[in-house]
């Protein structure tokens, strides 16, 4: 077993609060997935179950012990650094089994996992071969097995792809998944890219100043952001965002957007009036047309910028309402100045506080 | 254009870019062996090229030659004689020869002094008098005669007592920067800068101001006039700049390498061991050689520490022994100088692979 569990965890840097004590808990062999913008308290949450930085206050437990002011070589950990920290002085081989030479274990079991593990990185023709003389990709590879050599009860990645091209960190997503549903560790894997936390977690937290805004499952934080932040944070293109003002009447409650724009929003149950708010709805959300499942209601525009992708297209339209994009299946009519009715899933709106940012 | 042509065109460009510079800095080098390889005529000729050999004279464009003198001592019936060269005297042993003339042109006699016999103005069999001419030699140019100078003179000693001293202040050099620059650039605790700074302001101290002190403190140990002397008193001066040096290489290993050996699980000494120190080896060898030549030229403390002629090290035992007053015996300082350089050349021959640029390539990124 070997679950993490955070509790009231502060880190401080003179004044500046880095990490404005969070409560998490990793469960045994989960993939978790920390994300936020830089300087959020991610990293230095990792940092912190990695032992590398003290905690200013709070508890962190690994498998149920609780390591606060143990090194981090007693830690029952492994990381893989954002820039790999590999030892360009030693080979491939000797840099994977390095953690394991230092604890003197014998020889031939030394080999034999680090052959395994090579074998499952594609990295068996390397292993005499100097970081140096790798290619970026490889490099990134051998410092992940590195790490799973160790076969540590918990795995920490601080955003290991970040470094690598785009195609490159596609394959390697799929891979680093694969992986652990391979090894079965628990993984803590820190990433400023929500494409990456999505696709990888299998739950993910969005951080930020500090704190924890959302723990969900990639699909829960899609379709029930807690927040504005969290809804304009995951999903891309982003989330559209458009003040109002929410009122309610017998029939119903709508919001009504700036330049007379007014949008009912159906089925809800809210019984404010004259609330400030924002309305957010995602590019998906918006359509061409009426047809179809859901409530959507029309909203008159302008288009300004057609990106098409192959299957779908992004169009970003100019309203009275305020700019916004919409994503939708590729459709050759679409011109820049056109005048078009798009029409907005109101079913699948989202209300924010306009205060607090925080769902209605 | 092929990139085969545009490589070849790059280095070509390179080479002729970089030719000045290496003109520049080995000319020095260049005039030292040239000069230790004069025959005294042609290096205070002034007429002739300096910048090569020459072995005629500048103004009346004859071979430079040397005259063979019978002393002045020389007595009736006894003849000896005598081949001056410069500075450099060789004499008959045998006092009692019957045709010594005739040996002036025995190789093993005039071969010593690296002059060739070219004309001897004596007839074979004659009785020589004192002062008078019997011959010439030719001065050949270059000669060895200079380095054949110097094995009349303590120069070995000299060289030993030099080697010594630096070898000893390197490995105290090493034993205490390389522990003090880690510490000074990666653990904090308090007053790491301070320290840092005040190491730095005691490089800074000119060891001409130093010196007094010292010898009072030298003298006070009962060390004086031995090489104890030395390899303590260079360590103030080696230490604070090795150390300065080195915090810079230790500040360049990234970071993420040992907090990963930490995670791994090695001990702070493992990790200075196994990672840091050979992450940084060009740095600590470049540490030692800086040790090593500033102890091994340095002149103040040695000349102010060291009386007797069998104690001193190379720079003053040259400089004390070769400029005599006003007069400087240049071919042999230069000698003195051609060899006392060879040892730091060895050492940076030997250390050349390890100063190839980009140790730390392939560690992070």
């Amino acid at each position: 077993m070997a679950d993490v569990v955070l509790e009231k965890v502060e880190k401080k840097f003179g004044e500046v609060r880095a990490v404005a004590g969070i409560d998490l808990t990793v469960q045994d062999q989960e993939f978790l997935v920390l994300v936020g913008p830089s300087g959020c308290g991610k990293t230095t949450t990792l940092r912190m179950i990695a032992g590398l930085e003290d905690i200013t206050s709070g508890d962190i437990r690994i498998g149920g012990r609780s390591v606060v002011g143990l090194p981090p070589r007693d830690r029952d950990i492994a990381m893989v650094f954002q820039s790999y920290a590999l030892y360009p002085h030693m080979s491939v081989y000797k840099n994977m089994s390095f953690s394991l030479r230092l604890r003197h274990m014998p020889k031939k079991e030394i080999e034999r996992r680090v052959k395994e593990v090579a074998a499952i990185l594609g990295l068996s023709e390397r292993l005499n071969r100097k970081p140096r003389q790798l290619s970026g990709g490889e490099r990134q590879r051998v410092a992940v097995g590195a790490a799973l050599c160790r076969q540590a009860g918990v795995l920490l990645f601080d955003e290991p792809l970040s470094n690598l091209d785009a195609k490159l960190r596609v394959h390697m997503r799929t891979e680093l998944k694969r992986l652990h549903q391979a090894v079965k560790s628990t993984m803590v894997y820190v990433t400023h890219d929500q494409v990456e936390a999505m696709t990888m977690g299998d739950r993910i937290v969005i951080m930020n100043a500090g704190s924890i805004l959302q723990i969900a499952t990639p699909l829960e934080a899609y379709d029930q952001p807690v927040n504005r932040f969290v809804a304009g944070f995951i999903g891309t293109p982003p989330m559209n965002f458009f003040e109002g003002t929410l009122t309610a009447n017998g029939e119903g409650a709508s919001v009504d957007l700036n330049g007379g724009v007014n949008l009912p929003l159906g089925r809800r149950n809210l019984q404010e009036s004259n609330r400030p708010v924002i309305l957010g709805i995602r590019p998906e959300h918006i359509r061409l047309s009426a047809d179809g499942p859901g409530n959507h209601h029309k909203v008159p525009a302008t288009i300004d910028v057609v990106e098409p992708l192959g299957r779908d297209v992004i169009v970003t339209a100019r309203s009275a309402a305020g700019v916004f994009q919409m994503q939708t299946e590729i459709y050759s009519g679409l011109r820049p100045s056109q005048h078009v009715d798009l029409w907005f899933d109101m079913n699948r709106s989202y209300l924010f506080d306009r205060e607090t940012e925080w769902a209605i | 254009m092929s990139p085969g042509w545009r490589r070849f065109r790059f280095d070509v460009l390179s080479y002729v870019g970089l030719g000045p510079f290496l003109a520049f800095a080995l000319f020095p080098f260049y005039w030292m062996v040239i000069t230790s390889l004069k025959a005294d005529a042609n290096l205070y000729d002034l007429r002739r090229n300096p910048f090569w050999f020459s072995n005629y004279d500048g103004r009346t464009g004859l071979p430079y030659h040397k005259d063979i003198i019978v002393p002045a001592s020389n007595n009736e019936g006894t003849i000896r004689w005598m081949i001056k060269l410069g500075a450099h005297t060789t004499r008959s042993d045998s006092e009692e020869h019957p045709a010594p003339i005739a040996f002036i042109g025995n190789q093993d006699i005039v071969s010593p002094v690296d002059g060739i016999l070219s004309q001897i103005t004596v007839p074979n069999g004659a009785v020589a008098q004192p002062n008078q001419v019997i011959g010439v030699i030719r001065v050949a140019s270059p000669t060895l005669t200079h380095y054949h100078y110097l094995r009349t003179t303590p120069f070995a000693t000299w060289m030993k007592v030099s080697l010594i001293t630096g070898t000893a202040v390197m490995f105290i050099t090493l034993a205490l920067a390389v522990p003090a620059a880690y510490g000074l650039a990666r653990l904090r605790f308090g007053g790491n800068r301070t320290i840092g700074i005040a190491i730095f302001l005691t490089y800074l101290i000119p060891p001409t101001i130093l010196f007094i002190p010292f010898s009072q403190f030298v003298g006070a140990l009962k060390i004086d006039n031995t090489i104890w002397s030395l390899i303590l008193a260079y360590p103030t001066f080696t230490v604070p700049f090795c150390t300065w040096l080195l915090m810079g290489f230790f500040r360049s290993v990234p970071r993420e390498i040992e907090e990963r050996a930490l995670l791994d699980g090695a001990t702070r000494m493992q990790l200075l061991r196994l990672v840091v120190i050979p992450v940084v080896l060009p740095g600590i060898l470049t540490a030692a050689i800086f040790a090593f030549t500033l102890s091994f030229q340095e002149y103040v403390y040695a000349l102010t520490f060291i009386s007797s002629v069998l104690h001193r090290t190379l720079p003053v035992g040259i400089t004390v022994d070769m400029v005599r007053g006003d007069v400087y015996f240049w071919g042999p300082l230069m000698a003195s100088a051609v060899l006392g350089s060879v040892p730091v050349v060895i050492v940076y021959a030997l250390s050349l692979d390890y100063f190839v640029s980009g140790m730390t390539t392939g560690a992070v990124k």
